[in-house]
């Protein structure tokens, strides 16, 4: 109780109050942009929390993802083009209630069911996170080790559609994070004599580049095909939102329950909790028929859950140092940054920080409901920003950031160089998110490996001689096989095809 | 513009190998029962190992995918057009903002990045839009968080 007092006295002040109202207004317009995601927000964010309190900077990062996975819904109603991956599920059938006429109604019943949503996902972050670090606290360098591992196979290879290209680009951040001088034997590594790369690549330009500098060149090279003159300001009928909520209750629940258990899974975010729950909503549907056709049922559940799943998504990141998606994977970078190395402990050493974190995200949803009304009332106007004008200004933004960090232009060089390498591994469907996460966990991945194996004089058993790293480390492991075992199964049935084929082949010759 | 998998596979196959050997160089410390190039190898194992996954599925069957495959953007020179006037502006900031300073360079490179995406005729709406920007940007980094952003000709007048 103290210490939520404490946070209570960290976040009411005024500057941290306007830091967020300022995120606020920031995520909503990030958010409504079809070119930029949440990520490509808080890369933009970043260079800026860089200079600010932690709290500050958290409160930022959380406030603007909040308000971009709700302004996402915005473009998706009004154009159908979902702003984010997020609201995908739903945007065709927030649009079809626009050509109804219900725009404004359909917009503000997403915006109450986000904060909802948003507010259950809080209260789960903020009850379960103290008590799973609690736990936590026995944990020792090979339940972290294992955790780590979790964290970056489940990112690279079970939410990566093709996972070869998952681990390549996992591969990739990992061998970036090792440049530098190594921290236990403090050789230089893949420096080549060059005293720049001593201190290795910093993660902030690498990250600025792969999503800013790269979502400026798609954007202005496959611009969304849709005609923003079309948008236009639709009634909002406030009875009609209410009573729409109140029918389907139901949906806000399971909606938000299952965004905050999906989010708390590493490698799954909110775009996942949207598409289960708008399907769980479909399936449990007494009139599953009218999905499709503009009918609130799926976009009450899965509003509520994307916004739930973004506040969950902290717990596997605060409490394990295990980010479960690429925002969350930033701000364990972020944390690094301002000298807190996230995990268990730091819930005792800096217990009002990481409660003003909670209070923080609380406050947003509170903030969203005036933002969000104005920016469904101006959305007509905020959806003619043109990309042609936004995308140079995003672009010399992120030159100004990346410079900031070490205030050295080879920040920028090599913003622009992981911008053209991830614009190319996107044209391929190489995902780029195990990238950034294989560079902020890699280090952490190495170290405790290097000091287990230093307290053990280099016993390997010591990963599973305790039953929770022998648990986790099983669960690595069969992570590791799952693509190998389907890869085996896909070739048998195959052949089992082909032979089939081959028996009845002789047998139409004869017909 | 997809590549077969066997090209970037091979390029990937290449890294890891030239990271396998490379690491071989890095010196142990006494005491520490792995040394430092044990990770490493185990990322280039992955890496190259992945390729070579990617250039057997590449070359293999007789659906073979062509080795280079334009997308519709990619038939369009505008979209080179485009790609190469992003990558020359960041370019020309990285090489010319230290000799004319930040707010020079910046609204140079804006304007004419916005020139080249809402059209030439805008030359005039695209210089102001380019000015105003520059200038808030400058206020924000440099005067609001102190970032030493580079110095040049405007700003030596304006101190």
């Amino acid at each position: 109780m103290e210490t939520l007092l404490a946070a209570f006295e960290l976040v009411f002040r005024w500057e941290i109050l306007g830091v967020i109202l300022a995120a606020c207004v920031f995520g909503i317009f990030a958010g409504a942009m079809p070119g930029i995601s949440a990520t490509v927000a808080v890369a933009l964010l970043v260079p800026i929390t860089f200079f600010m309190e932690p709290v500050a900077a958290l409160a930022a990062i959380a406030t603007a993802v909040a308000m971009a996975i709700f302004a996402g819904d915005l473009p998706g109603a009004l154009l159908r083009i979902p702003g984010m991956p997020a609201s995908a599920a739903y945007a065709e059938e927030a649009h079809e209630m626009t050509l109804k006429g219900k725009g404004g109604t359909v917009l503000m019943v997403a915006l109450l069911c986000s904060v909802l949503g948003g507010l259950v996902g809080t209260a789960a972050l903020a009850f379960s996170a103290p008590l799973l670090a609690e736990f936590a606290l026995e944990f020792q360098y090979y339940e972290y080790f294992w955790l780590a591992c979790i964290g970056l196979s489940t990112a690279a290879l079970v939410a990566a559609s093709n996972p070869v290209k998952g681990m390549i680009s996992l591969s990739i951040g990992l061998l970036l994070a090792t440049v530098g001088l190594d921290l236990i034997s403090g050789q230089p590594r893949f420096t080549f004599g060059t005293l720049s790369l001593m201190e290795g690549i910093h993660f902030i330009p690498v990250m600025i580049g792969i999503f800013a500098v790269a979502e400026v060149l798609r954007a202005l090279i496959h611009p969304p095909r849709a005609d923003a003159r079309m948008a236009r300001v639709q009634k909002i009928d406030f009875g009609e939102a209410f009573r729409t909520i109140w029918r389907y209750k139901g949906n806000l629940g399971r909606g938000s329950v299952v965004g905050t258990l999906i989010g708390a899974l590493p490698g799954a975010g909110s775009d996942i909790a949207a598409w289960v729950s708008y399907g769980y909503a479909r399936k449990r549907s007494k009139t599953p028929e009218k999905f499709g056709t503009g009918h609130p049922e799926g976009i009450v559940a899965a509003s509520a859950s994307n916004n739930a799943a973004t506040s969950s998504t902290w717990v596997p990141s605060l409490v394990f140092g295990i980010p479960g998606d690429s925002v969350t994977a930033i701000v364990i970078g972020v944390l690094f940054l301002k000298g807190l190395e996230p995990g268990p402990n730091v819930f005792i050493e800096n217990a009002p920080l990481v409660y003003s974190i909670f209070v923080s995200f609380f406050i947003a949803n509170l903030f969203l409901i005036p933002v969000g009304y104005v920016a469904i009332r101006l959305a007509s106007q905020l959806l003619k920003v043109s990309n042609e004008v936004l995308m140079p200004i995003i672009l010399i933004f992120t030159m100004v950031g990346a410079f900031a960090i070490n205030n050295s232009m080879m920040g920028v060089a090599i913003a622009l160089i992981a911008g053209i390498g991830s614009f190319f591994m996107q044209e391929n469907d190489y995902p780029v998110a195990p990238l950034i996460l294989g560079m902020v966990i890699g280090t952490l991945l190495e170290k405790n490996f290097m000091q287990a194996m230093i307290a053990q004089q280099g016993d390997l058993t010591a990963f599973f001689s305790r039953p929770i790293a022998a648990t986790l480390g099983v669960i690595t492991i069969l992570i590791w096989a799952a693509p190998v075992i389907s890869a085996i199964r896909r070739r048998r049935q195959r052949r089992a095809a082909l032979s089939n084929n081959s028996t009845k082949a002789p047998g139409e010759a004869v017909e | 513009m997809r590549f077969n998998d066997a090209i970037p596979g091979a390029l990937f196959l290449v890294i890891g190998i030239f990271a396998f050997v490379h690491a071989g160089g890095f010196t142990r410390f006494p005491g520490v029962p792995y040394g430092p190039d044990l990770f490493p190898r185990i990322i280039a194992v992955m890496m190259g190992g992945g390729g070579l996954m990617l250039v057997v599925s590449g070359l293999r069957g007789a659906g073979r995918a062509p080795w280079i495959t334009l997308a519709d953007w990619a038939r369009e020179p505008r979209s080179y057009a485009l790609f190469f006037s992003v990558v020359g502006a960041v370019l020309f900031y990285i090489f010319l903002s230290g000799a004319l300073g930040f707010l020079l360079c910046g609204a140079l490179m804006l304007t004419a990045l916005l020139m080249i995406t809402r059209g030439a005729g805008t030359i005039i709406s695209s210089a102001a839009i380019a000015v105003v920007v520059t200038i808030v940007i400058h206020l924000v980094f440099a005067e609001m968080l102190r970032v030493p952003l580079p110095f040049g000709v405007i700003e030596r007048w304006l101190v």
